[in-house]
């Protein structure tokens, strides 16, 4: 038994890919949930009969509960707008069952990166700059290029040993 | 994989009347426990020389003192099936390896669609258990022939009620598999013919590969007798022609990890180094073909074939 060859990551396997997908002909129904109107990508033009929704109307949130919760086996997901929605949906289109590769993400708008304190807990939008400092503990994190797709954010892990507690001033 | 239970024939039954049912008992201390789906290998004495068939555990996982498979006669086989059938008698010690699962359920599914076919119903047997506990959403369709291969039937019937479908010819796959919720995972056990169609229905309906989940009855096949040079220890062997080249290498005193027997699972994944060499199993890409080859199923066809090994 010799193990099969892997090439050497040139990444790391968590961090998200985003390119503009190809329609899945495969798939009996195209479902958008586009950020807004600036959102969209190219790609939805190619589709045939796309669902449509749109972040910006006010009734989105229990029509997307609606379209997923209606959606049947055959269906693909594109998700279009900035990381922090991109993977705000995509949780949501798992929890009713998607599958990974059911859905597409297409990164069409620049935004802030999430940033995860592996200290405190707390979620936070940053830049992408290297080393921030929580807004809740204070400490100095390096932002890891390790990437949770559940949470949607980047790990942000104390960046000087020496200074765990920045923030606490005994 | 090298640790072996012994285990003795506490019943045996049959449930038509090609499939004969066996239970067995542990002759010393407990069986290990198992998921769902899961196998064993029956390691079988044949005058040929020795066979391990897999068969899948039908009992339910959370209580099992014993194991539970259920064995179809086959009609071309290397005889395995009519050493079950007609050798093997209550009371009688066996051999068999620790249970492994090639075929688990999906955990988060939020509705499973089980299709068997004739004997491919035994994996389904410890589903039912499994899923009738955590009560989730599950339906049996049972494709079999009345009177020949319709095990548990009576049985399902009165457990299961309406989650049972029965059919005695190839059902309508197009009017299982369509229009069903997003958290749907569909599974399936029988014969080649009815795994492909499913397969291809569900493709065709948009199924992604990671919803379909299946396993074959994989067993080695008989072919022509072939020699083998072992390159690490220069030894030359003789594969019969009822003989698998993993049986053949066992009886020579090597160990090859192995799960499946049958071309799936990968385990077994040797290096060759040449020879004409005829690729049975499922597994290897035709790019490593060229590299490595599957004792469990796969053969020479002529040419001495050379093993890293």
């Amino acid at each position: 038994m010799t193990d099969r060859h892997s090439a050497a990551p040139d990444r790391l396997h968590s961090l998200p890919r985003y390119r503009q997908p190809l329609p899945r002909d495969t798939a009996t129904r195209h479902l958008v949930v586009m950020q807004s109107a600036a959102a969209c990508a190219p790609v939805v033009g190619a589709l045939e009969q796309p669902l449509v929704l749109n972040g910006e109307n006010a009734d989105f949130t229990p029509r997307l509960q609606q379209m997923l919760g209606r959606a049947t086996v055959g269906s693909q997901l594109y998700i279009m707008g900035d990381e922090a929605f991109i993977w705000r949906i995509h949780g949501e289109a798992r929890s009713a069952g998607l599958e990974d590769d059911e859905i597409d993400i297409i990164r069409t708008l620049a935004g802030p990166r999430l940033v995860y304190c592996v200290h405190c807990g707390l979620t936070q939008a940053a830049g992408p700059e290297p080393l921030v400092t929580c807004i809740g503990c204070a400490v100095g994190l390096e932002v890891r290029e390790h990437f949770s797709r559940r949470l949607g954010a980047y790990l942000g892990v104390c960046s000087n040993p020496d200074q765990p507690y920045a923030g606490a001033r005994p | 994989m090298s640790a072996v239970l012994e285990v003795q024939v506490s019943a045996a039954r049959m449930l038509s009347p090609v499939v004969r049912e066996f239970t067995l008992q542990s002759c010393a201390g407990p069986l290990p426990g198992f998921s769902p789906g899961s196998h064993v290998q029956v390691h079988l004495p044949l005058a040929t020389g020795k066979v391990r068939n897999a068969y899948s555990l039908t009992d339910d996982p959370a209580h099992s003192q014993h194991y539970r498979i259920a064995v179809r006669l086959q009609d071309v086989s290397r005889g395995g099936s009519h050493y079950l059938h007609r050798q093997v008698r209550v009371g009688d010690r066996l051999q068999i390896s620790p249970p492994a699962n090639l075929f688990a359920l999906h955990s988060i599914a939020s509705l499973h669609i089980l299709i068997a076919g004739g004997i491919g119903i035994t994996p389904f047997m410890a589903y039912i258990a499994a899923l009738e506990q955590r009560q989730a959403h599950f339906e049996l369709h049972y494709l079999y022939r009345p009177g020949l291969s319709d095990a548990y039937v009576d049985e399902l019937q009165q457990r299961l009620g309406s989650r049972l479908h029965t059919y005695t010819s190839r059902p309508d796959l197009g009017r299982i598999l369509r229009d069903r919720p997003l958290g749907s995972h569909v599974y399936t056990c029988g014969p080649p013919p009815l795994l492909d169609a499913v397969r291809q229905q569900a493709a065709a309906l948009g199924w992604p590969p990671g919803r379909v989940h299946w396993e074959a009855f994989n067993a080695a096949q008989p072919g022509q007798a072939f020699d083998v040079e072992l390159l690490r220890s220069g030894r030359h062997l003789r594969i019969g022609a009822e003989q698998s080249l993993l049986e053949a290498l066992e009886s020579a005193g090597l160990q090859i990890p192995n799960l499946c027997r049958g071309g799936v699972c990968g385990q077994c994944m040797t290096r060759h180094r040449g020879g004409d060499i005829e690729h049975r199993d499922s597994f290897l890409s035709p790019a490593e073909q060229d590299g490595f080859l599957m004792p469990c199923v796969s053969r020479g066809r002529g040419q001495c074939v050379s093993l890293d090994l």
